[in-house]
């Protein structure tokens, strides 16, 4: 599994974050492929005409209404994703007997892509919130369940004995040792499942869902406004990097790397 | 004179035998130990690695099943893990996710200790081994001696009536052991506690024993038992070392470990 990932560095003399620097370099990239060797507007769109569907979207609601149902489907999924598979993977983590029985069908599972089911989910449950949480569901579901059982499965023995000397019980180690020593796992589980929901989300609203992002890039490219698919592409981003953090970095902040049982990308020495 | 402190056995082990399959083969860790241990007593269990001296600490704390004969405390069959008996681990086994105060209070909190009365003991404890200044550190943040002095007063805090030690002081630095060892002493002996102390290191061994245990290797059996003589007040590494009574102990304990004890070789003569 992917370890965590967290902030950035700086340049030093310049006070400036190197992520700023990245993303400013492909801006300049962007600005001279269009308005400096000419790339038409068909093939791909200029700066300004992204800016301007941005725009116009966001003053005729369009932007707020489709941004908030994908949320709404997103959040709906991925909570109930992120649940299931953390009490799941408790379940199977705690047994080694069931860690082996399961393994195999997980690894088979979360080998398809969640856009797979998609045509399956359309006959299941029609094109609306049932369809997309289900979806959603699955993209998060398998990889926080698989890391989640990594991390139960990983936490030192002896922590949990040593509780267990001090008078502690069963529920007691559930609370105190085994959920914050999987934490680490989990939250890499989390980010990792974010990133499929969100996939999952936008290619099930491409293929059917009324409404969302998904839909109004779809919508788009039936017009053939390549300007409104790459705005609607940079808002899905934006909003995917903006979950990220909310959900994720800021909770690792002030669990597990306050703690110091995850390495943090800025303090790890170049080998 | 009158004796004040009551020679009442607070632990035994009657024909104790445990044995383990390693890679298909048997391998017997305790053979034929008996062992009875007085309420007050500060004994150390010395041997080679692989003398099942780890193995006979677990199976006091609860934490292993002895494959025949009997463990008891206070009379009574031990059964699992208990707050009676509280363990210190080799592997630090403090939690990284629980301050210094945290994880020094987490046994009274099991125990249901009113806040404010743990607060206090806790405090007591911070000043006792020296962490004032520390109490909102996570282990992460602390030195190796400090995480070790952490681990000690956490299972002291709940003054549980046996307390096992199973090589705490064998991940810290030669120094910092010393101070650790007469810091232990100091607090064994004011508080009279009764200590089981596994160490690999004669040397430990004798300076901090009422009495040594004294193991051979696979299979693991008691030798003898070395009385150490009552140093009072001079309990204290510089005089240690420098009493003759003391190094002859040394000699004879160490003698016992490597297998090269006269008696023992006489023995297998006279068979």
């Amino acid at each position: 599994m992917t370890t965590l990932r967290l902030t950035s560095s700086s340049i030093p003399a310049l006070g400036i974050p190197v992520s700023v620097v990245a993303i400013l370099l492909l801006a300049l990239f962007w600005f001279a492929l269009t308005n400096v060797f000419g790339v038409p507007e068909y093939v791909f769109p200029s700066m300004s005409s992204v800016a301007a569907a941005l725009l116009e979207a966001a003053l005729s609601g369009r932007l707020l209404d489709d941004t908030s149902i994908s949320l709404l489907r997103l959040l709906l999924g991925a909570v109930i994703g992120i649940v299931t598979g953390i009490a799941f993977g408790f379940l199977v983590g705690l047994s080694r007997t069931a860690r082996i029985a399961v393994e195999p069908l997980i690894n088979a599972f979360s080998g398809i892509a969640g856009i797979a089911w998609i045509p399956l989910a359309l006959a299941w449950f029609g094109t609306g919130l049932a369809m997309s949480t289900f979806v959603i569901w699955n993209g998060m579901f398998f990889v926080v369940f698989a890391n989640t059982i990594l991390g139960v499965s990983r936490v030192p023995p002896a922590y949990a004995q040593a509780i267990f000397t001090l008078g502690g019980d069963r529920r007691e180690v559930l609370r105190s040792v085994i959920f914050p020593g999987a934490l680490p796992d989990i939250l890499t589980g989390v980010r990792v499942g974010l990133a499929f929901a969100w996939r999952s989300l936008i290619a099930a609203e491409l293929m059917g869902s009324p409404m969302g992002l998904g839909q109004w890039v779809n919508e788009a490219a039936t017009y053939q406004r390549t300007d409104r698919i790459l705005a609607g592409c940079m808002t899905i981003a934006v909003l995917g990097v903006l979950l990220e953090t909310l959900l994720v970095s800021w909770v690792a902040h002030r669990t597990v790397v306050r703690w110091g049982t995850v390495a943090v990308a800025e303090e790890r020495k170049a080998l | 004179m009158i004796q004040l402190n009551e020679r009442k056995p607070i632990l035994q082990a009657i024909n104790l035998r445990h044995e383990y399959e390693a890679r298909g083969e048997k391998i017997v860790a305790l053979q034929d130990v008996n062992l009875t241990i007085n309420a007050g007593d500060f004994v150390t269990v010395v041997g080679p690695s692989g003398c099942g001296k780890s193995t006979l600490a677990k199976i006091f704390a609860g934490l292993g099943t002895p494959t025949s004969g009997e463990a008891l405390y206070a009379g009574k069959p031990i059964n699992g893990p208990s707050a009676e008996r509280g363990m210190v681990f080799q592997e630090l086994a403090v939690l990284p996710w629980r301050t210094v105060v945290g994880n020094i209070g987490h046994g009274l909190e099991i125990a249901g200790v009113p806040k404010a009365e743990r607060e206090q003991r806790v405090a007591e404890l911070v000043q006792l081994i020296g962490l004032q200044g520390f109490e909102k550190k996570y282990p992460s943040e602390l030195s190796g001696g400090m995480r070790q002095r952490v681990a000690v007063a956490r299972t002291w805090a709940t003054r549980p009536p046996v307390i096992l030690m199973d090589e705490p002081f064998g991940a810290v630095d030669a120094i910092t052991r010393l101070t650790l060892q007469e810091e232990l002493i100091r607090l064994a002996r004011a508080t009279k506690q009764t200590v089981v102390f596994i160490t690999h290191s004669v040397e430990e061994a004798v300076f901090l024993g009422d009495y040594i245990v004294a193991m051979s290797s696979r299979p693991g059996r008691v030798l003898e038992i070395v009385p150490v003589p009552d140093m009072g007040i001079n309990r204290t590494w510089e005089k240690m070392i420098r009493d003759p009574r003391i190094e002859a102990i040394v000699s004879r304990v160490f003698e016992l470990v490597r297998g090269r004890a006269v008696d023992s070789s006489s023995e297998r003569q006279h068979a």
